[in-house]
């Protein structure tokens, strides 16, 4: 058994999130004490966990390791909240309990709260409520889509209307699943129905620009999505993420601050805000709190790993 | 009637596991994938198609392989 391995930077993620290999070459190169938990192996590790303290002492392969409060200097928690795999069958009692119970002791690492957390599960969950993130963003200054979370259909007065699913939706249909993106509806194609969920029916913005901010900090990173030789792209990107471009751009200063106050009203240290450049006016659509960007350090060469690694070890 | 989410919701066939990253191994002290040669997974040309394996199907970003 190699010494005992006190990190200053805890990484909680799983193994196929490659964004955390980005993290963990980064402290490796500054030679900064970490250690990678991955939530997808917990089954496999041997821990005592004091929540008084708080400390956990553990082990894996040949790893042994303790996290105290007196080395640990910050948490990147790549790990989700609100969990949406209720709809799956085939789960053994045992696999029952090791998901929700390792979640669980995962969430607990809430106890370490004097360290700088990226961020803390507890302001992701509140962050993940969407209609919570448009209530703040139109408090503090942002323009936000006129929005109206119903269960029927109704003609709002906008040439377009988008719909949208309050929170993630992924749809078990058997052998298949459905995923539901936002999508766009011309005015006249939309009939009154009342259906037995709720739903966004907002104002929707065509043509539109996206726009992707990544917010560490202070440090704000404005990318454009768009198609080849086309600005606007007026479905949901996602749609068509393998036929895009993207460039680094400048947002106006009050913009910028509005991303870095967005951010401070959740408690937040790292967030991915979209927001929509439409006739003139930057719009705030949402935040993902536990957002992806390394397929934009990718796409753009910014060095967003180094600036995630700099707020952890600062 | 269908509900209006459904009606243009994105269909796929479900994934029964997630496939490791082909000719790659995921080292636990590093807390990275690399290949025998020790060449880092996120550094590779293909890259983009291993991440995008994982990543074929948007799943919201918070699922985080839930």
């Amino acid at each position: 058994m190699n010494n005992i391995l006190y990190p200053r930077v805890l990484i909680i993620s799983n193994r196929y999130d490659f964004s955390s290999d980005f993290i963990a070459v980064e402290l490796d190169q500054q030679n900064i004490p970490y250690l990678r938990i991955n939530r997808d192996e917990l089954k496999d590790y041997i821990i005592e966990f004091n929540p008084l303290i708080p400390s956990i002492n553990g082990s894996f392969k040949n790893i042994k390791f303790c996290i105290s409060k007196e080395y640990l200097n910050s948490i990147y928690y790549r790990a989700p909240t609100f969990l949406r795999d209720i709809f799956q069958d085939n789960i053994n009692e045992e696999e029952q309990l090791i998901r929700s119970q390792w979640t669980a002791f995962v969430r607990s690492l809430a106890v370490f709260e004097n360290i700088t957390w990226l961020n803390n599960p507890v302001d992701i969950y509140k962050a993940e409520i969407k209609p919570y993130q448009l209530f703040i963003a139109n408090k503090i200054g942002f323009k936000v889509p006129e929005t109206l979370i119903t269960n029927k259909t109704k003609k709002l007065n906008f040439d377009h209307i988008a719909i949208k699913s309050i929170d993630t939706a992924i749809i078990n249909l058997g052998e298949k699943e459905g995923f539901v993106y936002t999508e766009i509806y011309k005015k006249n194609e939309i009939t009154e129905e009342k259906f037995l969920s709720p739903f966004f029916m907002q104002q929707g913005l065509v043509p539109k620009i996206d726009i992707r901010v990544t917010v560490i900090e202070e440090e704000v990173i404005a990318i454009k999505i768009f198609k080849s030789d086309i600005e606007e792209i007026n479905i949901d990107w996602r749609r068509i993420k393998d036929e895009l471009n993207y460039e680094i751009i400048n947002l106006p200063n009050e913009i910028k601050q509005l991303c870095i106050d967005f951010l401070k009203e959740f408690n937040l240290k790292f967030g991915g805000i979209d927001l929509v450049f439409h006739n003139g006016n930057y719009y705030f659509i949402e935040i993902n709190p536990t957002g992806e960007w390394s397929w934009l350090q990718q796409n753009t060469g910014y060095k967003i790993d180094t600036v995630i690694v700099n707020s952890l070890n600062k | 009637m269908k509900h209006i989410l459904f009606q243009k919701a994105l269909v796929y066939k479900k994934r029964k596991e997630i496939t490791p990253p082909k000719n790659y191994e995921y080292d636990h002290i590093l807390g990275a994938w690399k290949d025998k040669l020790s060449n880092l997974l996120i550094n590779s040309t293909d890259f983009k198609a291993q991440a995008t394996k994982k990543l074929d199907i948007e799943t919201g970003e918070d699922n985080k392989g839930q």
